[in-house]
């Protein structure tokens, strides 16, 4: 067989009749397809509509809710108001007492006026006042 | 480019009337068995729903379902070929009667066919067998015209080879 009755042999080949059972099988596959995508995407637009409501729901359930604002220092303070005070006036009373006698010294040859003043609430500060 | 028309305003069921057979024939030519090209074919169409007929003009249409069909028979080949299984090739037997004789030349000239590399077959099949053009083969191989040329020669000698040396 020569190239020419290749060539020839395909031109036959180009007009012959395709099976009319295949052209049926694969036009209802085709349809069949088409029906079922068609079921697939309402399918699957609805389980994407369900998937984003439920992820809104679930960012609202979680969302951390928004708490008024507080003083929440006042409140310890005021707790803490016995407590707090004990602690800074000692320190003030240790040195007051310290300094005072000094200008005690200096002032010792004239007659000075000595004010005590004593906190009836805390017996360790004192208050001296100097003229 | 033979085929009937494709246009926009077609239905896609009036595409698929019209082009089933071209599809069908060129998915046997490459496969060489029935049942292989209705799947092709079906998968072709389903690809074509995908797509939308929103092409340019008809050739542009048959273009792309000519492309489809060859890749994916191509692909299929691969995959049979992947697995080992190849094409049965009939006998040389001579038929008492012409017509006989001429359908057994057929049958053994499409097993020749399926002995050749699917790029090659494909570029016979739609040059020689469906009629095209090389640059519309070129188009739809994604290849110059040259290639096209050159790919149909090479396939038609080895054809030959073929059938000369009885081995289809």
């Amino acid at each position: 067989m020569n190239e020419d009755e290749i060539c020839e042999l395909f031109r036959e080949m180009r007009d012959e009749p395709v099976p009319p059972d295949s052209l049926v099988r694969v036009r209802q596959a085709v349809a069949e397809h088409r029906q079922r995508g068609a079921s697939g995407l309402g399918w699957k637009i609805a389980t994407g509509v369900l998937a984003m409501a439920c992820l809104v729901l679930a960012v609202l359930l979680f969302r951390p809710a928004a708490e008024p604002v507080r003083l929440p220092a006042r409140a310890p303070v005021v707790a803490a108001e016995p407590e707090a005070p004990i602690e800074t006036p000692v320190a003030v009373a240790r040195k007051a007492p310290k300094k005072a006698p000094k200008p005690v010294k200096k002032a010792a040859p004239a007659p000075a006026a000595l004010i005590r003043i004593e906190n009836p609430d805390d017996p360790d500060v004192v208050i001296l006042l100097v003229n | 480019m033979t085929g009937v028309p494709c246009a926009v305003s077609d239905s896609f069921d009036q595409v698929v009337h019209q082009r089933e057979a071209q599809v069908l024939r060129t998915a046997y030519r490459m496969l060489g068995n029935w049942a292989d090209a209705e799947d092709v074919a079906q998968e072709v169409f389903l690809r074509l729903h995908r797509h939308g007929l929103g092409f340019a003009n008809e050739a542009a249409c048959g273009a792309w379902l000519y492309r489809v069909t060859v890749n994916l028979c191509i692909d299929r080949s691969r995959r049979t070929r992947a697995t080992g299984e190849l094409p049965e090739l009939p006998s040389n037997e001579a038929s008492a009667e012409a017509s006989a004789i001429r359908e057994q030349q057929k049958r053994r000239l499409m097993a020749a066919l399926e002995a050749l590399p699917p790029r090659e077959r494909a570029a016979v099949i739609l040059r020689e067998i469906e009629g095209l053009s090389s640059p519309e083969v070129a188009a739809i191989l994604g290849c110059t015209d040259g290639t096209v040329r050159s790919q149909v020669s090479s396939a038609l000698t080895r054809l030959r080879g073929l059938l000369k040396r009885g081995e289809v």
